[in-house]
């Protein structure tokens, strides 16, 4: 319930400011030349972490983000995704947040810099039996990269970047109630196909 | 170039990945146990009459001619004259160290004191507790410290504990295998004592509830622990002779006197004695049942159980089992009905009466056995209720952690109103 609802949350973020920026794109009479839209499709890969729930495991990550360009070397947008910090299920989680994004444009081979900062919402993950809970938090993602042209709009990025997630877990075990509260530091070493 | 900065970024990763740990901390809010240790003088020589005192631990309840007894958890009897159940006068308190279970018979309270099972002389009338026999070790202590005594049960307290999620939480919790909460004394949760109150013979038997562990039939005292079933004879003047001891199992709870017929509940099932050698009864047959606490209640040719969740029962279904008897060697499911935490029970004139924990008291129509459960004739709700007595025609006495209810119930319609409360503290 708790997942439908945020996905249908973030759909109708996106279908309003999409339809929001065509709207005043119309209204200004401003061609989408003058602040193009920027979409971004990642594919991320999580260090492995030495302590923790989690620890010696690998995750993944694969976000979207819809952006504008305001300048040749800014932009701004907001993004979703999902993630898994480890193979449980428990520890999947769908991201929502703000990109602010800088880049070099005169230069051939690009160098990226942009910050994510958004919320999480963990997974439907339900265990009847022990009634274990988990709850997202804080997302926050700041990445430095280098983008490579592939075509007259289109390029591919590589980079590296740093991701905090914040989680707790609640379950019941054979002592009593237990919560877990888990602060999930990453280097991530994403790759991204711009258009 | 290019290929230079990327394995540059794989490489500056890769350096760096094992300098980030995660931060992981565990807040786990537990029961912690911790053992209460006594030495046997000082529970043996602590038997005393006393004034009255205020309701705090409810334990069983017993009916014996016009006195209600009310155990104080691990320290005594709270003794009422209930000559008039719309106002029960208190008498006094009887104070017997590690008592939870009692029974009462031609004038003489049989009652555990911690290991040993004593009788008191109640002949010359309530105010004196003359011990005129006593049963050393007669429940094998579970653990003896050479200074601090025999342990006698556990105290609870709620502890809220904070840890790095890897360290490991063993060494916090509690030093023993096993645990002896008053739950495990009183059939899952708090209880009261069995068996029909009865006038014959010129004896006279008090009576408790369906959550007992003693039990009186044929001059014969039974008791349960947690394992096994003791045989005393009790005789006329109050003494004790240890007959006989039976292995049954592990986690038997409640103890039901009934004809020939000695009825134990157990947390998987249901244990029945064949009674009719008073001094060595003999396991007859087991009805089996999911795991769960089972207080029993026998009328008939049906056995009511009800089985219950929660911490220490390890149970999710919520239900009422009635179980037909009538081959007593195969007991068999008739019916079982959906409740919602239902405990203690009794059944009469046709007419069954439920506590139902945090949801009050029922009452049902029980002339059809097979379909009691659809039968419902009144829920009295908002309070809590865990044992009941039908105490005499119109009356009946239930338990619940607030405190002691006394209704009057019409048998033919199975209507009750509540005449009397008395509070804990």
């Amino acid at each position: 319930m708790r997942l439908r609802t945020g996905i249908v949350c973030l759909l109708m973020m996106y279908l309003s400011l999409s339809h929001f920026a065509g709207v005043a794109c119309d209204f200004y009479s401003i061609s989408k030349d003058s602040f193009p839209l920027r979409h971004s499709v990642e594919m991320g890969l999580l260090t492995a972490n030495s302590s923790g729930r989690a620890a010696g495991e690998l995750g993944l990550a694969l976000n979207y983000t819809l952006g504008v360009e305001f300048t040749n070397n800014l932009y701004t947008g907001f993004g979703l995704g999902w993630m898994s910090l480890s193979s449980g299920s428990e520890e999947q989680v769908f991201p929502f947040y703000m990109r602010l994004g800088i880049t070099m444009p005169d230069w051939k081979v690009k160098p990226a810099i942009h910050l994510d900062a958004g919320m999480a919402i963990a997974a439907d993950h339900r265990d009847g039996f022990n009634e274990a809970r988990s709850q997202g938090g804080m997302y926050f993602n700041p990445s430095l990269g280098c983008s490579f042209p592939v075509g007259e709009r289109t390029a591919v990025q590589v980079g590296l970047g740093y991701i905090f997630q914040h989680m707790s877990f609640d379950y019941l075990d054979f002592l009593g109630r237990t919560e877990e509260i888990v602060d999930y530091h990453r280097l991530e070493i994403h790759l991204a196909v711009n258009f | 170039m290019n290929k230079g900065w990327i394995f540059g970024c794989l490489v500056f990763s890769l350096m760096w990945s094992g300098c980030l740990k995660d931060d992981c901390s565990r807040v786990t809010t537990y029961i912690k146990y911790e053992p209460v240790y006594m030495q046997p003088d000082e529970f043996r020589n602590g038997i005393q009459w006393g004034d009255a005192r205020p309701l705090e631990h409810p334990g069983k309840i017993y009916v014996y001619e016009d006195y209600l007894l009310v155990n104080e958890m691990r320290r005594g009897i709270h003794v009422y004259d209930n000559s008039n159940p719309a106002a029960p006068q208190k008498i006094g308190f009887l104070t017997i160290p590690g008592n939870m279970d009692m029974a009462v018979r031609n004038g003489f309270l049989y009652a555990d004191n911690a290991t040993d099972l004593i009788s008191i002389d109640l002949r010359s009338g309530i105010g004196q507790a003359e011990v005129v026999d006593r049963e050393e070790l007669a429940f094998q202590p579970y653990a003896e410290d050479p200074e601090l005594g025999i342990l006698i049960y556990h105290k609870t307290k709620e502890v809220t504990l904070e840890l790095p999620c890897g360290e490991s939480i063993d060494h916090h919790v509690n030093d023993f295998p096993w645990i002896l909460t008053d739950a495990m004394f009183n059939g899952g949760i708090a209880a009261e004592a069995s068996t029909s109150g009865s006038q014959s013979g010129g004896q006279t038997i008090g009576q408790g509830g369906s959550m007992a562990r003693f039990s009186l039939m044929k001059d014969h005292l039974y008791v349960i622990d947690n394992t096994d079933m003791w045989t005393f004879e009790t005789s006329g003047n109050g003494q004790l002779d240890y007959r006989s001891n039976i292995e049954v199992e592990w986690g038997i709870e409640t103890l039901f006197g009934y004809g020939d017929y000695l009825f134990i509940g157990a947390d998987d099932g249901m244990h029945i004695m064949d009674n009719t050698n008073p001094e060595a009864p003999a396991h007859l047959a087991t009805y089996e049942h999911a795991r769960a606490c089972d207080p029993v209640f026998v009328s008939g040719d049906y056995a009511y159980v009800t089985l219950r969740n929660g911490t220490e029962c390890q149970n999710f279904n919520n239900q009422l089992d009635v179980v037909s008897i009538e081959q007593i060697e195969e007991p068999t499911l008739v019916e079982s009905f959906q409740m919602r935490n239902p405990h203690g029970l009794s059944v009469t004139d046709e007419k069954l009466y439920l506590c139902e924990g945090a949801f009050g008291l029922k009452s049902f129509d029980a002339s059809i056995p097979g379909e009691v459960g659809n039968n419902l004739l009144q829920h009295l709700d908002g309070f809590h209720a865990y044992d009941i007595i039908v105490s005499s025609e119109r009356n009946m006495i239930v338990t619940g952690q607030d405190g002691i209810r006394q209704f009057h119930h019409e048998p033919a319609s199975g209507q009750f109103y509540e005449v009397s409360f008395i509070e804990v503290k």
